[in-house]
């Protein structure tokens, strides 16, 4: 362009020159203008905010009005800030809509509009969670309604952040489970290509099994509940895994045993999900093979199988006992599952389900 | 170089004659490497059929199938390998050594961690005590599978040999409860063989 000016003035001149951009640049732009309009671009013209109930749960509603409809948008939560929603709108302008508004609401806490170009416009919603999930948030449009003057709008609604509801599962009401969680304190476990910790997965899915099972009426002894070695840091390996297998002997009338780990190999593309059993007796088998059922279903990893092994603390402990291996913290993509919350849970309903099912509860 | 290389000979045949005199399968071995005392490969080849006494003292080599896991570390699969070792060397040693160098073939994978070293692999009453350094527990990359297919390479490619019927492992020479937390290795392991790819 500076060239193209420069070639210009040599010629005719700055003055000449300037207004012959000028001149070119209007031509250019003017029919740009108008068919923009004509190809569907957006503007705002309506932003209202309202408090609703959304599935059981109370909802900040956040209605944005445009004049015209068809819009094309995406919704991510922003990557730096968990706490804020935001809608990407192609060919949309903010129109005569403030560019920064403060909501007082239960869920929101203000809505701001940037323009990434002249045809992108992002909503950008301050939530009061924590960190998004999936369920918290609704977004869709609704057509214009003439009878009460309403625009076509785009509508977030976030969801009060939820008190965690509980899952249950039948069958275990009455009976005594101990679940060990793999590795912990001074020792991780295997770790994965991005630093995630076998130990950092494990405790919380063992939690989460503890929560669900407890809340279906069954009495829990858990071999740790905090980042902790169950016998003490540095112990030798058998010292280390007896004190797992103690914690059955000292609970009483525990009547499985149930160890959570995260698999690891050698070659990154190793992947999958398998439960182990060592054969005391046919309900060990029983046992692990229910599990397998369970996390096959609700994981949907590879099903590598239900295995024998003379793993310590499924050998050692007096009742059915199953070591299950979730996924490949060694694998990216696995183990980018592995520190999910959401998959975390899933797996750990999976597991209580197939508890459950050991005591004789029907399959869900 | 070649006085040295007669001296080596001499030494070798001397020392065949001497262990023919303690083994009872000693007198065809002597005559086989008496025959073929030119060679020394051809010489020590023949000691490796014999029992483990002799193969300690003379140098040889043997086929013998070693067991990789498959890259999803499912199954463990077998590779032939012409495995060697030295005069004074072990050829169960030498099997575990060719183990750690990892496999040749497609779809198999390295086990072991790279800084592992074999120290010394002792046979007795059907159970060979074999000793890592601690590379072998340390960068271990752990995981049930890891475990299962670390020992299972071990132990199937060691019971190739009939003499073996057993294995356990060892971190510089003492026993050891676990590699990783999962395992019981506190006592020799049998074979495992349905982890082998039919």
């Amino acid at each position: 362009m500076d060239r193209a000016f420069e070639f210009l003035r040599r010629y005719i001149g700055r003055g000449g020159a300037l207004a012959l951009v000028l001149l070119v640049g209007l031509t250019l732009c003017g029919p740009t203008a108008g068919e923009a309009r004509s190809r569907g671009m957006h503007e705002l013209n309506y932003f209202q905010t309202s408090e609703v109930e959304v599935d059981g749960r109370a909802a900040t509603r956040v209605e944005i009005g445009l004049d015209r409809d068809n819009l094309s948008y995406t919704v991510a939560v922003a990557k730096e800030q968990p706490d804020t929603l935001q809608i990407t709108m192609q060919k949309t302008r903010r129109g005569d809509v403030q560019a920064d508004i403060p909501v007082r609401r239960q869920e929101v806490h203000g809505v701001q509009f940037t323009a990434l170009d002249n045809r992108t416009l992002v909503v950008s919603i301050q939530t009061t969670h924590k960190a998004l999930q999936a369920d918290d948030y609704r977004v869709r449009v609704l057509p214009r309604e003439r009878r009460k003057r309403l625009p076509y709008r785009l509508v977030i609604e976030v969801l009060h952040p939820a008190a965690p509801t509980v899952q249950t599962v039948d069958g275990v009401a009455g009976h005594t489970v101990v679940l060990d969680a793999g590795h912990g304190g001074s020792d991780v476990g295997a770790i994965g290509p991005h630093r995630v910790t076998e130990a950092s997965v494990t405790l919380p899915v063992t939690q989460a099994v503890r929560d669900i099972l407890t809340a279906s009426g069954a009495e829990v002894a858990m071999t740790r509940d905090t980042d902790v070695d169950v016998y003490g840091p540095g112990a030798s390996d058998r010292d280390e895994l007896q004190a797992r297998v103690d914690v059955g002997v000292r609970t009483p009338g525990a009547e499985v045993f149930v160890s959570i780990h995260c698999n690891a190999f050698s070659n990154p593309g190793a992947h999958g999900m398998e439960t182990y059993y060592y054969p005391k007796t046919d309900a060990d088998y029983r046992l692990a093979q229910l599990l397998n059922e369970e996390l096959a279903q609700a994981g949907g990893r590879f099903n590598r199988g239900v295995k024998e092994a003379r793993f310590y603390v499924m050998r050692h402990s007096a009742m059915p006992a199953s070591l299950v291996e979730l996924a490949f913290i060694t694998n990216p993509a696995e183990e980018r599952l592995l520190a999910d919350h959401d998959y975390q849970q899933k797996v750990a309903a999976a597991i209580a389900r197939g508890i459950g099912r050991f005591f004789g509860g029907a399959a869900k | 170089m070649k006085k040295l290389r007669f001296m080596l000979l001499a030494a070798l045949a001397v020392l065949l004659v001497f262990c023919a005199g303690c083994d009872p399968q000693g007198e065809k071995q002597a005559a086989t490497s008496s025959s073929a005392s030119t060679s020394a490969v051809t010489a020590s080849s023949s000691a490796s059929s014999s029992a483990s006494s002799v193969a300690k003292q003379a140098g040889g080599s043997q086929t013998l199938t070693l067991y990789f896991p498959d890259d999803n570390g499912m199954q463990l699969l077998g590779e032939q390998r012409k495995i060697r070792w030295q005069a004074g060397g072990n050829k169960y040693q030498a099997a575990v050594e060719a183990l750690l160098q990892g496999p040749q073939g497609k779809g198999a994978i390295a086990i072991f961690p790279k800084k592992a070293k074999v120290q010394s692999v002792k046979v007795a009453d059907g159970v060979a005590k074999v000793s890592f350094n601690r590379a072998l527990k340390e960068d271990f990359v752990g995981g049930s599978t890891g475990e299962e297919m670390l020992v299972g390479s071990l132990v199937d490619t060691l019971a190739g040999f009939k003499e073996i019927k057993k294995v356990q492992l060892l971190i510089e020479g003492q026993p050891i409860e676990s590699l990783d937390g999962h395992m019981d290795l506190s006592t020799p392991i049998g074979p495992m063989r349905d982890l082998i790819r039919k």
